[in-house]
């Protein structure tokens, strides 16, 4: 009971955050320079023209009457149109939404599939050469920019070695896709029992997620150690050994339990490094995803698109934390809410 | 106690199982697999029924470099791929005329406006006395529902072309003095226009200009008390009659074109046609390289690409001159710009032969006057620079700048050659005393920038899409008026040069257009109203194999695609 009303009222907060956020973004859109109504009429100059162009895209009125209009559209979920495209946003969203999902929740897998062996290893087997690797590769991750490791892997992995498919998106141009249930292409085709999608979609999205998760694996690995090693110079885990309770027991019943809070926080941010890294990675792989979508519109001004972008990502991260401070009572009965 | 263990190891050994099984599986399935047939599977449409597939289907893939977001051919500032695509499904009254390359066989060239061959129209007649032009619509050809074309589509579509303020029209209408159409018969109306000119007819050349849209469905489907042209439905619609129509239409990710069997040329070779978006110029490359693509499109490579593709037996690089250009603009009102010694010095400094090899790889040449080498009347016989650092110094010193100034250069992000030319530009003219700050801005406020008139130097990429000289001059070295923004932000005024582009513009006596021309080039270089800086070849990179590829006065890859050829 008291977790549901934390919860609840954690939630209640959530749209006040969110206005605030739209007006700091709506203010800000509209300071930067950049005119989407120039951009939209390209090289024709002519001012007339120019004036029908920002009257159809609403930009002629003062910024107060836009912000008014903006939010009674929003209230009824129309999140605007998208200038350079001419479709509502919230289309453009739905539609690339789900590319984006897929890649961030393959991305974080592998990233806690190989982060957290490699940080539970490097912790046992401190000071060897496992640790020292385990490390290295965690630094590697971090200091190569995803740009730069995502074209390094299509030019190893693909043009030299032709071991994954090129960046041509989330499933060979010839294959259809599997039919639409969620717009996961993986979790689709398998519901449908569409294996050419499968497989053709997992081999597409595996150099993509590998490049974006190098990112966030680093902490892992980093966190996971360090809560490690602070657990297993404890008193009760000393006194575990020495009573003779087997090392894998001590390891996954007494250590990692007790080093998951920390880590738990890490994967909370780690969402967060992924909605930056989504944008960059997505261009490299030609992933028709949000964040592909958010920086051709950043780079045209389209302030409705970088809006709905700022506000999907911010709301992100706050259910995400929420769902994580949740978890927190739940692998650690000494906490409490309320 | 025992059970637990035996669940979280158990839990933990399934987790990575599967994680391993699925990562081998996905790569195992995709080296087993066979390389992408040409043979298509089935495709899902958004906007027709998914079709089925031969097994001796051709299949073009074609990388572009930004999404093709809006199929509007009337619509103000398409991106090129979206431009590409209009073409693929929309036909024009006339075609300008193809002629094969003499380097290659393969490749064609259709430069030039003037030369005309009929296409939706079967012929045009023009009057006396160039006020009005007639066009006879060729019977029996069709819109991709079937519906045949007729003269009340064309006087629609021109209606929409004209009427639609926040389109493309209102600039070329006003541009040529368009009064507006009727209707002779079903198949037979006229353009009318308000003097007699050269420009009606080349501008009519332009696939904006002349394509035909039919109105019945757009009518239909497009047209509200809200939207009387249908602005919103035709962007992600097909109202065409194109050797292809729209397969799949997913903006962000590709566009899917399949042949049109009763195009009235006869159906394309190739059966089925692929834009790919494709954001990274590498990516872009090494998927040609590999064979996944089959052509990267005419402006989505970059310089330092084109000598790995011309060697790679693999690949072939169509190429020709072409008139692009890269204008380098210095602002006449903001000092020293407005001294014409300073821009001779500054020219003098330029290291073109380094930038042609190190910035441009050879896939631009100098330019040696405003108008670009290939549009006629060009000439580059009063072309005095060279690269020559003691003259420049020497003529700065005739100034009150001999010490040197700071002046700020701007290009556009993502733009790698103009950063590599100023990164040069910088560092030679820096011999001379002159300190360069190089500022980049993404487009929006580059636009914005540009459009207000206040950067000291930038770069506009500029193809004059019809290639005749003065429209080129009214563009590039006529001072500023409501129809251009370039000579906007450069502030060049010389009273003689507007007076020759004004007289001459619309003058249908060549040769008093050729002496005036001259005059012109004479003039400018001479003044350097912009730094003449390069001109870009047209290239389309691609596999071996694929033929019949045409080099547009536009670079449009959409257009002529009904011609391409793939073995």
């Amino acid at each position: 009971m008291a977790l549901a009303t934390y919860v609840a009222k954690r939630l209640a907060l959530i749209p006040l955050i969110l206005f605030g956020v739209l007006i700091i973004m709506f203010v800000i859109t509209r300071m930067l320079p950049g005119d989407p109504a120039a951009v939209r009429a390209g090289g024709i100059p002519d001012p007339e023209i120019l004036i029908a162009i920002r009257k159809e895209m609403g930009l002629d009125q003062p910024v107060y009457v836009q912000f008014v209009i903006y939010l009674k559209e929003l209230a009824s979920g129309n999140l605007g149109t998208a200038f350079m495209t001419g479709r509502p946003v919230a289309e453009e969203l739905l539609f690339r939404l789900p590319a984006t999902i897929e890649l961030g929740l393959v991305s974080e897998f592998i990233a806690l599939i190989i982060g957290f062996p490699l940080g539970i290893i490097s912790a046992i087997k401190r000071d060897t050469i496992w640790d020292h690797l385990s490390r290295l590769f965690g630094v590697l991750g971090v200091s190569i920019p995803n740009y730069y490791l995502g074209l390094l892997g299509i030019y190893i992995l693909f043009f030299q070695l032709r071991l994954l498919p090129g960046p041509m998106g989330r499933i060979a141009i010839l294959i259809e896709p599997p039919s639409h249930i969620t717009g996961l292409y993986l979790v689709d085709s398998v519901l449908t029992l569409d294996w050419d999608a499968l497989w053709s979609s997992l081999a597409h999205i595996a150099l993509p997620a590998m490049a974006l998760s190098f990112f966030t694996m680093a902490p892992v690995i980093r966190i996971t150690r360090s809560s490690m090693l602070e657990v297993v110079s404890t008193d009760y885990v000393r006194t575990a050994k020495a009573a003779g309770i087997p090392e894998r027991q001590i390891i996954f019943q007494d250590i990692l339990k007790n080093a998951m809070i920390p880590l738990l926080t890490v994967i909370s941010f780690s969402v967060g490094n992924l909605i930056g890294g989504v944008v960059v990675i997505e261009q490299v792989f030609g992933w028709p995803g949000v964040g592909l979508f958010a920086l051709s519109s950043f780079q045209a001004n389209d302030h409705n698109p970088i809006q709905a972008f700022v506000l999907l990502s911010v709301a992100a991260f706050l259910i995400v934390n929420l769902v994580t401070d949740a978890l927190y009572g739940l692998v650690d009965p000494r906490i409490r809410y309320g | 106690m025992t059970e637990e263990k035996i669940s979280r190891r158990r839990y933990l050994k399934y987790a990575a199982g599967i994680a391993v099984t699925a990562a081998v599986a996905g790569a195992a399935g995709y080296i087993a697999k066979p390389a992408p047939p040409t043979t298509p599977g089935p495709t899902v449409s958004t906007t027709t029924p998914a079709t089925t597939a031969s097994l001796a289907e051709k299949v073009l893939i074609v990388a572009v470099e930004t999404d093709m977001s809006n199929l509007d051919p009337h619509n103000s500032a398409p991106s090129r791929p979206s431009q590409a695509a209009f073409a693929m499904i929309n036909d024009t009254l006339i075609e300008v005329h193809r002629e094969r390359s003499k380097e290659n066989p393969d490749f064609w060239l259709g430069h030039n406006v003037d030369l005309q061959d009929p296409a939706l129209a079967e012929r045009v007649e023009w009057a006396e006395d160039g006020l009005s032009a007639t066009y006879y619509i060729r019977k029996g050809v069709k819109f991709h529902d079937g519906r045949e074309v007729t003269a009340d589509d064309m006087i629609w579509t021109y209606e929409r072309f004209a009427g639609w303020k926040a389109g493309y029209g209102p600039m070329y209408t006003s541009a040529v003095g368009y009064l507006g159409t009727e209707k002779v018969d079903d198949y037979t109306f006229r353009i009318k226009f308000k003097a007699k000119s050269p420009m009606p007819r080349k501008w009519l050349a332009l696939k904006e200009f002349s394509t035909v849209l039919n109105s019945r469905l757009v009518k239909e489907k497009g047209v509200t008390a809200d939207d009387p042209f249908a602005t919103t439905w035709l962007r992600s619609n097909d109202a065409g009659c194109g050797p292809y129509y729209i397969e799949l239409f997913a903006p962000s990710s590709e566009v899917h074109f399949r042949a049109f069997k009763d195009y009235w040329r006869g159906k394309p070779p190739v059966d089925k046609v692929i834009f790919k978006f494709v954001p990274e110029a590498a990516d872009r490359v090494m998927l040609l390289r590999a064979g996944e693509i089959d052509m990267i499109s005419p402006w989505a490579w970059t310089p330092r690409d084109i000598p790995t593709l011309r060697t790679d037996p693999n690949t072939v690089v169509y190429e020709t001159a072409h008139f692009g250009i890269l204008q380098f603009i210095p602002n006449h009102t903001i000092e020293p710009f407005g001294e014409k010694l300073v821009r001779k010095a500054l020219q003098y400094a330029i290291p073109m032969d380094t930038i042609l090899s190190n910035v441009m790889y050879g896939t631009a040449v100098a330019m040696k006057s405003p108008l670009p080498a290939g549009i006629p009347t060009y000439t580059d016989e009063f072309y005095q620079y060279k690269y020559d650092l003691d003259t420049a110094k020497q003529l700065l010193s005739q100034t009150k700048y001999a010490n040197g100034f700071t002046t700020d250069l701007y290009h556009q992000v993502g733009q790698v050659d103009q950063q590599q030319i100023a990164e040069w530009l910088a560092s030679e003219w820096g011999k001379i005393g002159v300190t360069v700050n190089i500022k980049s801005l993404p487009a929006a406020a580059y636009t914005e920038l540009e459009k207000s008139g206040d950067m000291p130097l930038h770069y506009h990429v500029f193809t004059p899409f019809i290639p005749d000289p003065y429209y080129t001059f009214k563009w590039t070295v006529h001072s500023p008026d409501t129809h251009t923004s370039w000579p906007l932000s450069q502030h060049y005024k010389n009273e003689r040069v507007d007076s020759l582009i004004d007289q001459y513009f619309d003058s249908t006596d060549e040769q008093k257009r050729l002496e005036a021309s001259k005059e012109i080039q004479s003039i400018t270089v001479d003044e350097l109203p912009q730094f003449l800086l390069t001109q870009r070849k047209s290239i389309v990179p691609a596999r071996k194999g694929i033929r019949n590829v045409t080099s547009w006065y536009d670079q449009c890859i959409g257009r002529g695609m009904n011609y391409i050829t793939k073995d």
